[in-house]
């Protein structure tokens, strides 16, 4: 192969490669919109109170994050809503206490609402053993 | 080092090396919070502790590209650098974002994405920084009367990484979390599987081009083979980062398919390197430099090639992802493709620039490498198979992750301490080393040039094989 062959392998593959990664990006984001429950204003502000808290350094959510601690992708239909109410404000060590605004906590559960509706292709699946 | 403006090197990679060593000691804190989770709790909580050493991480590897960059653009453009004085205020602003972004973490504050924990105007800053970069970069290879291959995959690179951060940065600004997440890997994954690895191919195939002192021709023959299965199989290998965040089915066999590809590009690279060492008619003098050289080869095939193929297709992902695999994975990754290659342009370079390259100590170096490159290597083992333990018994027997943490996975955990303890020995000696070497004169190669009779350039290629 020669040098010119190798570097127009380079240019025009790269090229085509990230036209379809484009297109399928296009493609993708419209499917997310149909895959995830509406945003209401709620939702977006506890995706902002999430952010605020950095609770990615810790957590994973939809597997992503720093797995430190668990993942909390299905802990809303997990737990429910009063136990994560009573969880975040008097959480028990390493786990530090926030102090979150009711306001905030209220956006936060909306949030992992929102997340555990997320259609995500059957992940996490279910333990083969069930306790 | 044959143009003074080479010299403006020098403190981004002194300010790589203070924060690698910086990143290393929030790694050891955050390593300790594994075993005992209240560590240092009120101090520094884990995701302080995490944010600052990955932000330390991605910064000291931007940091030590740019020098290296600065360092080998004169001699591949055979002139001086556009505008040291435009560097140095680059390097002063970078420094300055970095200090805030430092601020802003410590104090507990995030925008709260992985990586991109900076906020905004952190953000802008070192948006600035890169543009001044490219169009100083940019300027002295377009003055340059030949243009090299090298130069052209190196500012490919370049410019790639630094449109994916603006761009990445704009989209992920989105109120729907899976989208957020979606624009978010274009940063994460476009990074470090595309535009970095074609920085450190083309910084790679520099030095072991002047190590080895085989023709320029031999060198980048296979330069854009390499870089163009880089993008091949990466650009879609980032579907293996869209199974299940609410994105299409077809991302499974799309991101299966190339992302079981991507260790090609990186085996043909450690194909090549022995190549070109067989092929070499001299025995380098710098040998701390080619050792790392060919050890973050390895590390990259290894580290992102080997331990990413593992767990990249869907059937396996789905129990792996999210555990301790992926940490073992990244660790090593990080290590052998990037920080690796950092340092062993930081071997290359700060002997040639003081112009020891023929005298200079190298136990200390070589010594440094074992420490870290061992210990990584068991660190990242250790993750792995903590990973797996964690797979077992947490998402295939249903125990809960606290339970399986605190439990089963703290052998794992006190072994990476004692792997990050080792680490930091090598870290050590590194930046005592980088102290040294900094520090040396010059005079004494030239008494030692008078004594041997040798007069050879401070090329690095000095012995001639027998």
């Amino acid at each position: 192969m020669t040098h010119g062959t190798a570097r127009n392998i380079f240019i025009f593959g790269s090229l085509l490669m990230l036209g379809i990664l484009v297109w399928l990006s296009i493609d993708s984001v419209k499917a997310i919109e149909k895959n995830t429950p509406p945003v209401t204003s709620k939702v977006e502000a506890g995706l902002k109170v999430w952010q605020k808290y950095n609770c990615i350094d810790c957590h994973t959510l939809i597997g992503n994050g720093a797995y430190f601690a668990p993942d909390l992708t299905k802990s809303y239909s997990k737990r429910g809503d009063a136990f994560l109410r009573a969880f975040i404000s008097n959480p028990p060590k390493p786990m530090p206490n926030f102090q979150m605004s009711d306001e905030e906590l209220d956006d936060l559960i909306d949030f992992l609402r929102w997340v555990d509706g997320v259609q995500t292709n059957g992940w996490p699946p279910k333990p083969l053993i069930q306790k | 080092m044959k143009y003074s403006s080479q010299r403006v090197a020098y403190p981004y990679l002194l300010l790589a090396v203070a924060l690698f060593a910086l990143q290393i000691v929030l790694g050891l804190v955050i390593g300790a919070q594994y075993v005992w989770p209240d560590f240092l709790k009120d101090v520094l909580p884990f995701s302080q502790g995490k944010a600052i050493h990955i932000n330390l991480l991605v910064l000291w590897l931007l940091l030590g590209m740019m020098g290296a960059t600065y360092y080998i653009i004169p001699p591949e453009s055979k002139r001086e650098i556009h505008s040291t004085k435009l560097a140095m205020v680059q390097f002063w602003i970078l420094t300055i974002a970095g200090l805030i972004d430092a601020g802003y973490l410590m104090a507990g504050f995030s925008e709260g994405r992985k990586y991109l924990e900076a906020p905004w105007p952190v953000d802008i800053m070192i948006i600035i920084g890169a543009l001044m970069f490219l169009y100083n970069v940019g300027m002295t290879v377009l003055k340059s009367e030949k243009k090299t291959s090298i130069q052209a995959v190196l500012l490919t690179g370049l410019i790639g990484l630094s449109v994916l951060f603006v761009f990445g940065n704009v989209m992920v600004r989105n109120a729907n979390f899976s989208i957020d997440q979606y624009w978010w890997w274009w940063i994460v994954h476009l990074w470090v599987e595309g535009t970095w690895e074609l920085v450190v191919a083309a910084l790679t195939a520099y030095v072991l081009m002047r190590l080895t002192g085989i023709p320029r021709g031999h060198i980048e023959k296979y330069l854009y083979l390499e870089v163009a299965l880089v993008f091949l199989t990466g650009i879609l290998g980032i579907g293996h980062h869209y199974y299940w965040i609410g994105t299409p089915k077809y991302w499974m066999m799309v991101g299966g398919f190339f992302s079981a590809l991507e260790p090609v590009p990186l085996a043909l690279m450690v194909w090549n390197t022995f190549q070109h060492l067989k092929e070499s008619k001299t025995v380098p003098t710098n040998k701390v430099a080619l050792n790392w050289l060919v050890i973050a080869i390895i590390g990259n095939f290894v580290g992102a090639g080997l331990m990413g193929v593992v767990h990249t297709l869907p059937i396996i992902n789905q129990w792996t992802h999210g555990t301790q695999v992926t940490a073992g994975h990244g660790h090593m990754a990080f290590f052998g493709a990037y920080a690796a290659h950092i340092i062993a342009v930081v071997y290359f370079v700060l002997p040639e620039m003081r112009g020891v390259t023929n005298t200079f100590d190298q136990r200390s170096g070589m010594r440094s490498l074992w420490w870290m490159n061992l210990s990584m290597l068991f660190m990242s083992l250790t993750l792995m198979a903590a990973g797996v333990v964690q797979v077992y018994v947490e998402r295939i027997s249903g125990v809960s992750f606290m339970l399986v943490k605190n439990t089963y996975l703290t052998g794992w955990m006190i072994m990476r301490l004692v792997f990050g303890l080792t680490f930091t020995v090598g870290v050590l000696e590194f930046v005592y080393d980088f102290i040294r070497i900094s520090k040396s004169k010059p005079m004494e190669q030239t008494l030692q040039n008078i004594v041997t009779g040798s007069f050879s350039s401070s090329g690095g290629a000095a012995a001639t094989r027998r």
